[in-house]
């Protein structure tokens, strides 16, 4: 009687140190990481009136549009932003005048996505500036600064299918112009980064457009321009990272 | 410094539903409501000014706010639905022959939902509406903010949905200081989510300086003084998170 409690000890014993064994032998498989089907949309836009600041000191026209996604699910993360600057249907443009001080007019386009998914993280960021009437600066005794900017970042992180679609388009079609007696700056930049680091099929897009047109103006004793597009993508496939849920 | 303050806060329309089964709480009339509650909070908030004109000789300062701060904690289902608005139609013009000149609308909730299963709903939609907007002051400084706050934060065991639509239309706009001329305008959202599963979450930020919704012949933003700021800042943040332990 006892041989057979020794034996069945002995068995129980070897079944359950299989048992401790089982996560190790499961971690080349499929792990269960969390959750999944976590969805995001936010839109950011603005549509500009004809505007007039004047001022002696300083004079400053400041738009600025922010988006954030962070995103951790097991599988199938989507998110989308979208960004969209206009100024209005209404004619006349945007003067910034400073007589004694500085001035400057900036328009500028962030979004930032993050996403951690287990597989199929989908992400878009869809950046825009329309200009449809001139945009001036001035500022006889100071300096002066014009500046349409996008940034666009993606970086996703899953098992497998990881897909984004980056766009960036600024059309600015009436000119203006940018005078100072010191620094006269005009830029109008777009910066698209995408890092993906999925266990495999990858997928990225990325486009970029700029159009610009009219009598444009830029003079002061150093003056400064810069109309530039990049595209920086990362991808690298990790065949350790697979979740299925 | 004697200082006038005068409160616009004409209160209309207080949201009603009976949709749910169970008796939804109504956020109390006021510029400023907090709440506790269990499974349903409806209801809305609305300060309207009808065209003042207000001129002083020292310091004047408008203020239209609204605060709404909804709690809930429920094992099975929760839905919060608010609605804040503050209108200036079809003008507010605010002079000060001596002193400084303010303007501030703002909307501000706060929303945080706790269930124990799904169907989480969070339904947030703030304005800011002015039709034409006049400050002066040429011994002082003139400014307005207008603004749009919402913090929604939700957890449950699964289907979390949000969303918040945040909206400012201001047509014709004249600000005339001697000193400092400013105009901010602000939405700000969060959306913070931990589900099980099948998160959704929605964010809408719009400013518009030359709305169609108003039919005026034109719009104008003009503006003058030492020193002259004019801001526009939209900022969402989104971060989704689910769990496994949930599900």
């Amino acid at each position: 009687m006892s041989r057979k409690i020794a034996l069945a000890s002995v068995l129980l014993g070897t079944y359950l140190m299989g048992c401790g064994k089982l996560p190790s032998q499961a971690s080349n498989g499929p792990v269960l990481v969390q959750g999944h089907d976590n969805s995001a949309t936010l839109v950011q836009d603005y549509t500009l009136a004809p505007t007039n600041l004047m001022t002696t000191d300083s004079a400053t026209l400041d738009m600025k549009l922010n988006g954030t996604i962070r995103q951790e699910n097991g599988r199938d993360g989507e998110a989308n932003i979208g960004q969209f600057s206009n100024d209005s249907s209404f004619p006349g443009g945007k003067t910034v005048t400073a007589t004694r001080g500085d001035a400057s007019a900036e328009f500028s386009n962030q979004a930032n996505i993050q996403q951690n998914s287990g597989h199929e993280g989908d992400a878009s960021n869809g950046q825009t500036h329309i200009s449809n009437f001139p945009v001036t600066v001035t500022a006889p005794q100071g300096n002066a600064s014009r500046a349409w900017e996008n940034d666009s970042r993606v970086e996703q992180v899953s098992g497998a299918t990881s897909s984004a679609f980056l766009s960036q388009s600024d059309f600015l079609n009436q000119g203006g112009s940018v005078t100072a007696k010191g620094r006269a700056t005009d830029r109008n930049t777009s910066q698209a980064t995408l890092r993906q680091t999925s266990g495999s099929d990858n997928v990225a897009d990325i486009r970029q457009q700029g159009q610009r047109g009219g009598l444009e103006i830029v003079q002061g004793d150093t003056v400064q321009v810069d109309f530039s597009q990049e595209a920086n993508v990362t991808q690298r496939e990790s065949p350790t990272r697979r979740a299925d849920n | 410094m004697p200082m006038k303050r005068v409160l616009g806060a004409v209160l209309i329309g207080t949201g009603l539903s009976t949709a749910c089964s169970l008796l939804p709480v109504q956020v109390p009339s006021g510029t400023k409501a907090v709440l506790s509650a269990g499974d349903h909070v409806t209801g809305s908030q609305s300060n309207r000014l009808s065209g003042p004109t207000l001129r002083e000789s020292n310091d004047v300062a408008v203020v239209a706010e609204n605060e709404a701060d909804i709690r809930q904690e429920h094992p099975l289902d929760t839905i919060t639905d608010l609605t804040q608005l503050n209108q200036a139609s079809p003008s507010i013009a605010v002079t000060s022959d001596h002193g400084n000149v303010s303007v501030d609308f703002s909307n501000q909730a706060r929303i945080w939902q706790e269930s124990g299963r799904d169907s989480q709903v969070a339904t947030d939609s703030q304005t800011n509406e002015i039709a034409t907007m006049s400050l002066t002051a040429p011994k002082g400084d003139a400014s307005t903010r207008v603004s749009n706050q919402s913090d929604i934060f939700q957890q449950s065991g699964r289907d979390s949905s949000a969303n918040n639509r945040q909206l400012t239309n201001r047509f014709n706009f004249t600000a005339t200081a001697g000193a400092t001329a400013s105009s901010s305008v602000t939405n700000d959202l969060g959306i913070t989510q931990r589900s099980g599963r099948d998160g959704d979450a929605r964010g809408s930020q719009e400013v518009n300086f030359a709305p169609t919704t108003f039919f005026l012949p034109s719009a104008n933003t003009v503006m003058t003084g030492s020193t002259v700021t004019s801001k526009v800042q939209e900022t969402g943040t989104i971060d989704q998170k689910s769990l496994k332990g949930k599900e």
